[in-house]
């Protein structure tokens, strides 16, 4: 029997060599930051640049220069400026979740869910914008879909819709065979890759070249996840 | 199942031979119930079978634990800890959530069929990191049953207010567990009075009783009042294989139950007597 169980159990939790590179070049996900993004983009697909670099901690420069590498080996799509993940969103749906990636839009989104009917003058309070602004974001979120307005007497009310709710679980067979794709994907790139943990909204993979191994944790809900308040 | 020995002194045969090996335990009690001492015992005995122990502190830092360790006179610790047989690991109870959520599997997947003995002290932090009760269930009911894949664990836990293991903090744990020991500590009294109790032991018969124990210096835990070499006596089960002989039942009724008797003693009964076991068999059977 192999010993050294407790100083292995040490280095897990302390985190240790988890994020490193891979000595594996021209393998797009062997490097630690792509793998960020790639995660980020799989949480927040159709993401601004700016805000995932921010989030990342990585410079506006270096979060391109990682996303047009996944773009160029055809781990992420391109529409326009946007790009999300090839296989795990419906590409129709692009241009929502570029409507979604704005900070503004996704916390009126999320205050409607919270409270159902709010008069937009108690949005605009919630979400420290004037009235005219949040007024002026849940018309364009109302054009998607994404929630109804009605008017009561003098208040403008806002509710949800099913939308996202329907999309997600429209989504869930393409979410699967999405994380089938990565894993066979990893394979051909040689990164040997074993699953670990599957359920319905993550996917938790190893791989590596040699004598070291990453963890990836791809989450497959972006219907849920895109729009989650930022921490 | 196989046993292995717990190190704490009259426990073993309160678990009919010891703890079940890779299965998971959850040892509970208040401040100074002695929790602490018996995962050391329990981690101790294995290193001396050449087990490897890895200790999960979440609240106390290892050099605390060490140090009672020491004065209790287990010194023989600090060569163990120099040798890497015994690990400490001090983590908060959000880093270790985080590990079990992320990096659990592949570590499993590593160590699998391991043999080490495993303690986390205590699991309260692991319990604290979500205030969901669901994701608390999952999460506690994910490490169980990842952990004892790579060796047999030891879990303590704090038990607050007044209420007898009722509390929401002890109750998720409780039922996942596959063993779950009570201590209870009277503090009140001029003679503080310890008590010890087996509240469920998977796979494994085990003591109804509460039994009385002390700690001594040098020794750790010790049961009082535990008759480990009291004889086994198997009159109940054998009386009522022959009362069974006697009355008519459908063949393979009175096989399994013949079977089911196999390896019972009279400490199963508690007190039943055959003839009302016996009763109670023929009336669910009644014209089957």
């Amino acid at each position: 029997m192999a010993r050294g169980i407790g100083r292995a159990l040490q280095k897990a939790v302390a985190h240790e060599g988890l994020d490193v590179d891979l000595d594996a070049e021209g393998r797009s996900l062997a490097n630690g930051r792509r793998r960020q993004v790639y995660r980020y983009l799989c949480l927040r697909p159709c993401a601004r640049i700016g805000d995932m670099g921010r989030e990342l901690s990585m410079s506006q420069a270096t979060a391109r220069w990682h996303a047009w590498d996944l773009v160029e080996n055809r781990y992420l799509q391109a529409e326009g400026t946007r790009v999300f993940p090839i296989g795990l969103i419906d590409p129709e749906d692009a241009a929502l979740f570029a409507a979604l990636a704005s900070a503004g839009r996704a916390a009126i989104l999320a205050s409607v869910f919270e409270s159902p009917g709010i008069s937009f003058q108690e949005l605009a309070d919630r979400v420290h914008l004037t009235r005219q602004s949040a007024s002026k974001i849940a018309s364009e979120l109302s054009g998607f879909g994404l929630l109804s307005v009605a008017e009561d007497g003098r208040y403008r009310r806002a509710y949800p819709t099913d939308l996202l709710v329907r999309k997600r679980d429209a989504n869930r067979g393409r979410a699967n065979a999405f994380g089938e794709s990565v894993l066979r994907r990893l394979a051909d790139d040689g990164l040997s890759p074993e699953l670990l943990r599957r359920d319905e909204t993550t996917l938790l993979v190893r791989f590596g070249a040699g004598s070291r191994r990453v963890l990836l944790e791809i989450p497959l809900d972006p219907y849920a996840t895109a729009w989650m308040r930022r921490t | 199942m196989r046993k292995i020995r717990s190190g704490v002194y009259g426990l073993n045969p309160l678990l009919d031979g010891g703890v079940n090996e890779n299965s998971t335990t959850v040892v509970i009690g208040r401040s100074g119930a002695g929790k602490t001492t018996l995962a050391t015992q329990f981690i101790r005995r294995g290193l001396q079978e050449g087990q490897e122990g890895v200790f999960v502190s979440l609240d106390e830092n290892k050099e605390q634990i060490i140090r009672e360790a020491v004065e209790m006179g287990w010194s023989d610790i600090l060569e163990y800890l120099d040798d890497e047989l015994l690990v400490f690991i001090d983590a908060s109870g959000r880093e270790f959530s985080n590990f079990i959520r992320k990096e659990l599997p592949a570590f499993v997947a590593d160590w699998k069929g391991s043999t080490a003995r495993i303690v986390v002290d205590p699991l309260t932090p692991v319990l604290w990191s979500t205030k969901d009760l669901y994701e608390q269930r999952d999460l506690i009911g994910y490490m169980f049953k990842q952990t004892r894949k790579v060796g047999t664990v030891l879990c303590t836990l704090e038990e607050h207010g007044p209420a007898d293991l009722a509390g929401p903090e002890t109750v998720i744990p409780m039922y996942l567990a596959d063993c779950v020991v009570h201590l209870k500590f009277n503090s009140n009294d001029s003679d503080p009075s310890r008590l010890l109790k087996i509240v469920k032991c998977r796979n494994s018969r085990h003591s109804p009783s509460s039994h009385p124990f002390q700690i001594v210096r040098g020794l750790g835990i010790v049961i009082q009042g535990v008759d480990g070499g009291r004889p086994v006596t198997v009159k109940t089960p054998s009386q009522l294989r022959q009362l069974l002989l006697t009355r008519s039942m459908p063949k393979n009724v009175r096989d399994a139950l013949d079977k089911s008797l196999d390896g019972l003693t009279d400490a199963d009964f508690r007190g039943l007597k055959p003839e009302e076991v016996l009763d109670l068999i023929l009336q669910e059977y009644q014209g089957a």
